[in-house]
């Protein structure tokens, strides 16, 4: 598959994206919001993994940004929260077409289980 | 010649009296004609006897009119004088007439307004005393030397001495030791202007004890109208000092709840920005482990780093559940907690439960019964529901005994709420240490704090949850028999919920 990790943290998207690797995907890294919408836009992933928590420009803003570019429907996304997230707000976003919400610390197998259902979608 | 001298005599009386009367007897003696004694004496005497008449009569009357004259008079200067010597208590008959009795009359009236002035004098005076005396206020009169020359029972008695002893004693004798400059400054003060007016000083009474009190003066005079002395008007303000002592006391304790409060805030903050940050790390920490665990994916581990690695992903994933808990704890005590809440069976929730415990209670060998009855439904966060069940047959596996373990969970209505029971026959909890189950980081013990892995977080969030769903949780515990934790989720959240 072909993926792409938004994250800003570099422990955390190095051990995904070698963990996504070694089971055989292609995995590309953006560190920070901008560039991950950016790839998104020009790029077509099968899956994308999306952090919520990042400076200046956040997950909310790429998500808001794929809405008005009406690119939301098109990008299969997994968002990928940190635990202070409310239910309300995860059942949110997912009615507004994000594929699912994962609270982190993820476990990788169940990690994987979720990109090869949300591919498959 | 004799009779001559005593003819002029008689003349002259004559002549008095007749001028006294109003009336002159002329007698013409003609040199050319002159008369004989005898004639002459013959013709005068029925005069002279007239006259004589005529003189008692006017001697009677005279001593008439000076009786009567006199005497109510003489009367009159009489009560004067005792008047004058303060003695009002003088009796006036009006006699006589005319003038005098007019003036008798003057004279009692004048006495009578004397008399009801010197009673009106007597009652104030009276009244002026009653007052001194009976007054709640402390009153003390002194002199110029700053001697006590008078106080009221009020004073003597809250100072703890008697009238009589206070009499006499200088002033600062009842001045509390650290207001004698103030009291002495005022008195000098008093002594050169005359004014001394709302000055607080404390007082010191028999016993060594000290209260707050209000000085007013008013001054005494001499005849010159120079001051001789003051009476203080002393008033107790124990009640009012307390009062205001007790509102600045109210202020800062107000000041320092809301610095309080601004602490909590900060360490609230500081607690959510932490927690958060500790999770991070654990993300990578955790799927690092996983990935090494995965055989084949990092290469082979021996058994001994297996083991390692297994440890370490242990402890990680316990830590997560710390942090998870602390978190939790941390959002429901402030109130951040928002519940999703559905309508659902309480019967079939039970049953889902007691179906996923079964396997674990039959490896531990105890009892494991569901005795929930009837169709119960509620409108509530299922899920948080779940996990205060989770938690409390988790302390219950965790302080049951093995073997001969019994754990019973259910529920039922009653009195619009339904109740849920986890009921064990554990140790039990210690009657001292059931006040405070509900604290967080408590454990009955450390041993057991070892062997459960607990995170002292669980009956807080239980707690946390039940009450953020307007229900309340409670237990009864027997130490040795074992602990029956409730709670109760009031049913007409149900039926607000379902009419909106």
């Amino acid at each position: 598959m072909h993926l792409l990790l938004i994250e800003d943290n570099d422990s955390i998207s190095g051990m995904i994206a070698q963990y996504l690797r070694l089971k055989g995907h292609d995995c590309i890294v953006a560190d920070n919001g901008k560039d991950g919408l950016a790839q998104i836009l020009s790029n077509n992933y099968d899956v994308a993994l999306l952090d919520l928590a990042m400076p200046e420009f956040s997950g909310y803003d790429v998500i808001e940004s794929l809405e008005t570019t009406g690119k939301l429907k098109e990008q299969k996304l997994i968002v990928l929260t940190a635990s202070s997230i409310t239910e309300g707000k995860m059942k949110e976003l997912e009615k507004r077409g994000v594929y699912t919400c994962i609270k982190k610390p993820v476990q990788l197998n169940d990690l994987m289980k979720v990109i090869q259902s949300c591919a498959d979608a | 010649m004799r009779i001559g001298l005593q003819i002029a005599i008689a003349a002259s009386m004559f002549t008095v009296i007749m001028t006294a009367i109003g009336y002159v007897l002329l007698v013409q003696l003609n040199k050319a004609d002159p008369i004989k004694m005898e004639e002459l004496t013959k013709n005068i005497t029925p005069i002279f006897s007239f006259g004589i008449f005529i003189f008692i009569v006017m001697a009677g009357t005279m001593t008439f009119l000076i009786h009567s004259i006199t005497n109510p008079v003489k009367k009159l200067r009489d009560a004067a004088d005792k008047i004058a010597r303060g003695d009002l208590d003088v009796k006036i008959y009006p006699k006589g007439t005319g003038e005098v009795r007019d003036l008798a009359i003057s004279f009692k009236t004048m006495v009578n307004t004397l008399r009801k002035s010197g009673d009106l004098q007597s009652t104030a005076a009276e009244k002026y005393k009653n007052l001194y005396e009976t007054s709640p206020f402390l009153y003390r009169t002194i002199t110029l030397d700053g001697l006590i020359a008078e106080c009221n029972k009020s004073y003597a008695e809250r100072l703890g001495y008697t009238v009589e002893e206070v009499i006499g004693t200088h002033y600062n004798k009842y001045t509390a030791p650290e207001d004698l400059k103030a009291m002495t400054d005022s008195f000098e003060r008093w002594k050169l202007t005359g004014i001394a007016k709302d000055i607080e000083i404390w007082l010191k009474t028999r016993d060594g004890t000290t209260f707050p009190t209000l000085m007013t003066i008013s001054n005494f005079y001499d005849e010159d109208g120079s001051v001789i002395g003051h009476n203080s008007i002393i008033r107790d303000i124990s009640e009012i000092y307390e009062a205001r002592k007790k509102l600045e006391k109210d202020a800062l304790m107000e000041l320092q709840l809301t610095e309080i409060k601004k602490m909590e805030k900060l360490k609230d903050e500081f607690v959510s920005m932490m927690t958060h940050e500790l999770k991070t790390p654990l993300t990578p920490i955790m799927g690092h482990c996983e990935m090494l665990k995965e055989s084949g994916l990092l290469g082979d581990l021996n058994q001994v780093q297996l083991d390692s690695i297994n440890t370490i992903h242990e402890n990680a994933h316990r830590l997560e559940r710390l942090i998870g808990d602390a978190m939790l704890a941390q959002r429901l005590e402030i109130g951040q907690m928002n519940f999703d809440k559905q309508k659902f069976e309480v019967t079939k929730l039970m049953s889902e439960i007691h179906n996923d415990y079964s396997k674990i209670m039959k490896e531990k060998q105890i009892e494991f019964v569901n005795s929930t009855h009837g169709n119960l439904i509620l409108w509530t966060d299922k899920n948080r529901i779940r996990q205060v069940i989770d938690n409390l047959i988790q302390n219950a596996v965790d302080f049951t005994p093995k073997n001969d373990g019994r754990i019973e969970i259910g529920a039922r209505n009653e009195d619009g709420k339904i109740v849920f029971y986890v009921k064990d026959n554990g140790m039990g909890i210690p009657k001292e240490v059931q006040p405070i189950m509900f604290k967080k980081f408590y454990q009955v013990d450390a041993t057991h704090r070892r062997k459960h892995k607990g995170t002292g977080l669980g009956l807080v969030i239980c707690k946390g949850i039940v009450e953020g769903l307007g229900g309340g949780i409670w237990f009864e515990s027997e130490p040795g028999k074992g602990t029956s934790f409730y709670f109760a989720i009031p049913e007409e959240v149900l039926w607000q919920n379902k009419l909106t």
